[in-house]
């Protein structure tokens, strides 16, 4: 017989525990001895560290998570994490296929439902395990420094946020399955921020804003028991949870199987791309591997082209006379395209440039409100990565020097960032809370932006790929296996931003004007050279 | 099956943002036929084929497989079971070997047990991938592995099958190859769409053929016609 093409025989009811019987039988786990050698492992380790361990988390929880900050902080906490969970959803999610079990398993003719509830479901009890985890660990906290906690309050605390877990991963399943979800989701990121900054301010407030703030959703029924209410409140809040948290499971399960190929396709596709990035130690590849075009779109095709020639004329009539503004008017560009990014960029710098000048009591704030502002900075500086990414092609479409281009590249982040972190200290000069010496230290914050600016394309520069040598020599050298030297590799330009913004704004504070002028010199001379130093261009990979 | 095409494409768009990559393609490919879509590199004949395939949502229009759309559950599961597709890179697994590949495929397409295992060695031999049945797709050249996914769609029954860029990787033979098999699948009452650049394999097979050009039909009809106007335009020769 010569074999060809399968004749058009009807199909055997062809049943999914067939493929299963036969990928068990084909990828056999491990044997019995195998897991009691993994079981008795860890329970002997958790046995021996275990104590050592409790004391010493015991004692530093018990310092940061008591009832009160559990009232006040607990609800915006959770919310940024229910956010945070859902938007999971939008790159990857609780049900990730392979590439190909995408084009073998998918483009089967076998249930999707059957072929994703498994996983959907191991996703749902992880995300409840980690929950119950995070609300043990918030227990030993508050059971720390001889506190006392009730058992019926602890155990709705671990059973709350064991809830809250699973209702967590049942967004994200729906953000996963459906675009008019995640659209949602990334509609709901500000709002969202906005809600838990407002949580805060209620919980301050007095009544009635600390009952809606109680009352307010999932999130703040969640902490009711740990934080104090009175019984009949927590269990009715409790009760509310666990309704909420019911109907995500069974919307979760009863919607298993309606996620279209496409959208499983692009997570397989995105996993194994940033899985081979991060094989490399590049995690701007890997970062980059979940951007995918949106699919969709409603304009018609005559208006797509228009919507192209109406870019085409207003970028053509925007150009810049002189060659040297080329890299500014890209960036413009560039700007103007991704609003959003700016967007996020600026608020986070505000944001920073807030923090930083409300507390300038504690340096450690400062230090992490700079931070923040080096995260809004490296946000703003994308276009120079992309050319740092594909070097090759801004040779061909950037005449200048590559150094030349990197220096241009400065210009528009630092403008925007400094101009959001005046507005930000405007407001804070506005609303009175600017402390001792505080026109130098808005003056200060103000600076600290463009400083940031600069580290980051420093950071920029060094490409999103970890070097062999760093490596090679971390692991040399270093007894944690390289942990702590790629860690350092990794923290160097955010905390060297930390370090100069916060340094003079410090400095100005409590040691007075002249020396916090001295320090700011110091800084600007810093930076001086770290722009002299990119003008000679990237270094060698 | 009665009067219902085993493809139907009807006004199928497909954009991603402001960017219309399949701009209202309507094609009907009938039992023992073979339309060939051709066009330039991002034209959208990849957007069709996957589009068609059901790994990419349309935008707008419908497909239908046999009657059946593949994009709605559960009905898509009658869609899949009569739809094999070669895509233009292969997919397979990394710890499964050639055999195993083609076993798991007629598994999932619930192929009838009896005689399956003589047909996989057949077909394997055919491909000239007899002696290759225990090895890993890393173990194998991109044209064997191109031919391992061209035996996924072959080993199982399927009334249409799609072909992306099918020539792609392969020797001169193994075009051969593929051309006698596409000409029995011909015979034996599938339907057949296939996406090529090159004019010369499609000669022999096609019916009918399809241009697409910026994701919009520019050209259609019987194959030599449209060879013919393919050619009168300089795309041909390239």
């Amino acid at each position: 017989m010569v074999a060809g093409v399968a004749g058009r025989a009807s199909r055997d009811t062809g049943t999914l525990s067939d493929v299963r019987r036969w990928w068990r039988a084909t990828h056999p786990g491990p044997g019995v001895w195998r897991r009691l050698d993994t079981i008795y492992t860890i329970a002997i380790s958790v046995a021996i560290l275990g104590g050592l361990a409790y004391g010493t988390a015991s004692s530093a929880l018990a310092q940061v998570v008591t009832p009160d900050a559990l009232a006040r902080f607990g609800p915006p906490a959770a919310l940024l994490g229910l956010l945070v969970t859902a938007q999971w959803g939008a790159y990857q999610g609780p049900v990730v296929f392979s590439v190909p079990d995408v084009a073998h398993l998918l483009g089967a003719p076998l249930p999707r439902r059957g072929l994703a509830w498994r996983r959907l479901a191991r996703g749902l009890g992880a995300g409840a395990l980690a929950g119950a985890v995070l609300g043990a660990l918030l227990l030993v906290g508050l059971a720390g420094r001889g506190r006392t906690v009730a058992t019926e309050r602890a155990t709705a605390l671990v059973a709350a946020a064991a809830e809250l877990g699973l209702l967590g991963v049942g967004a994200a399943w729906a953000v996963e399955r459906s675009a008019q979800w995640e659209r949602a989701a990334r509609l709901a990121v500000w709002p969202g921020a906005a809600l838990a900054a407002a949580l805060v301010v209620a919980v301050r407030s007095g009544e009635p804003w600390r009952t809606v703030a109680r009352w307010s959703g999932p999130w703040a029924w969640a902490v009711q028991a740990p934080a104090g209410a009175a019984p009949g409140q927590w269990l009715t809040a409790l009760g509310a949870l666990t309704a909420a948290a019911a109907v995500a499971f069974a919307a979760a399960v009863h919607d298993a199987g309606r996620c279209s190929a496409e959208r499983h396709l692009r997570r397989a596709e995105a996993r194994a791309g940033a899985v081979a990035a991060l094989m490399l130690f590049d995690a701007r590849s890997a970062r980059r591997a979940f951007d995918t075009p949106p699919a969709g779109g409603t304009a018609t095709t005559r208006h797509a082209r228009l919507a192209w020639a109406r870019h085409a004329i207003g970028a053509r009539g925007a150009r810049p006379p002189a060659r040297a503004l080329a890299t500014v008017w890209r960036d413009g560009v560039a700007a103007q395209r991704t609003r959003g990014r700016v967007i996020e960029a600026a608020v986070v710098t505000a944001s920073g440039t807030v923090l930083a000048l409300l507390d300038t009591d504690r340096p450690a704030a400062v230090l992490a409100a700079m931070a923040l502002v080096y995260t809004g900075a490296a946000r703003m500086l994308w276009p120079l990565r992309a050319e740092l990414d594909l070097t090759s092609r801004a040779r061909i479409l950037l005449r200048p020097p590559l150094g030349s281009v990197m220096v241009a590249h400065l210009l528009v982040p630092s403008l925007a960032t400094a101009a959001a972190a005046a507005l930000a200290a405007g407001a804070c000069a506005i609303a009175g809370g600017l402390g001792r010496n505080g026109g130098l230290a808005a003056v200060l914050a103000v600076l600290a932006a463009p400083t940031a600016v600069a580290c980051a394309a420093m950071s920029a520069r060094r490409g999103g790929r970890l070097p062999q040598s760093v490596l090679a020599g971390a692991m040399a050298a270093d007894p944690s296996g390289g942990g702590i030297g790629v860690v350092t590799w990794l923290a160097w330009w955010p905390a060297a931003a930390a370090v100069l913004g916060a340094g003079p704004l410090l400095i100005a504070t409590h040691d007075g004007v002249a020396a916090g002028v001295l320090a700011a010199a110091g800084a600007g001379a810093v930076v001086a050279a770290l722009a002299g130093s990119l003008a000679r261009g990237p270094t060698a990979p | 099956m009665g009067g219902v095409a085993p493809l139907e494409t009807s006004a199928l768009r497909r954009a991603y943002g402001r960017l219309v990559a399949l701009a209202g393609l309507t094609l009907t490919v009938g039992a023992g036929e073979c339309v060939a879509l051709i066009g330039a590199n991002g034209s959208g004949k990849s957007t069709a084929v996957r589009t068609i395939a059901g790994l990419l949502e349309p935008t707008g229009g419908t497909v239908r497989i046999c009657g059946h759309d593949p994009h709605v559950e559960p009905e898509g599961e009658d869609a899949r079971a009569e739809l094999a597709v070669v895509p233009d890179a292969p997919l397979l697994y990394d710890d499964l070997t050639v055999r195993q590949h083609l076993e798991l495929v007629t598994l999932s397409h619930g192929v009838a047990r009896e005689g399956v295992d003589d047909r996989i060695d057949g077909l394997l031999d055919r491909l000239g991938l007899g002696t290759r049945g225990d090895f890993l797709p890393r173990e194998l050249s991109r044209g064997m592995r191109q031919k391992t996914q061209l035996a996924c769609a072959l080993v199982r029954p399927a009334a249409v099958l799609v072909l992306d860029e099918p020539v792609v990787g392969l020797d001169p033979p193994s075009q051969v190859l593929l051309a006698e098999l596409l000409h029995e699948a011909k015979r034996t009452e599938r339907a057949v769409l296939l996406t090529t650049h090159q004019m010369a394999f499609a000669d022999d097979l096609a019916d009918r053929a399809v241009v697409l050009d910026e994701g919009e039909v520019v050209d259609e009809g019987a194959w030599s016609a449209v060879r013919e106007r393919a050619e009168a335009r300089g795309w041909s020769r390239a």
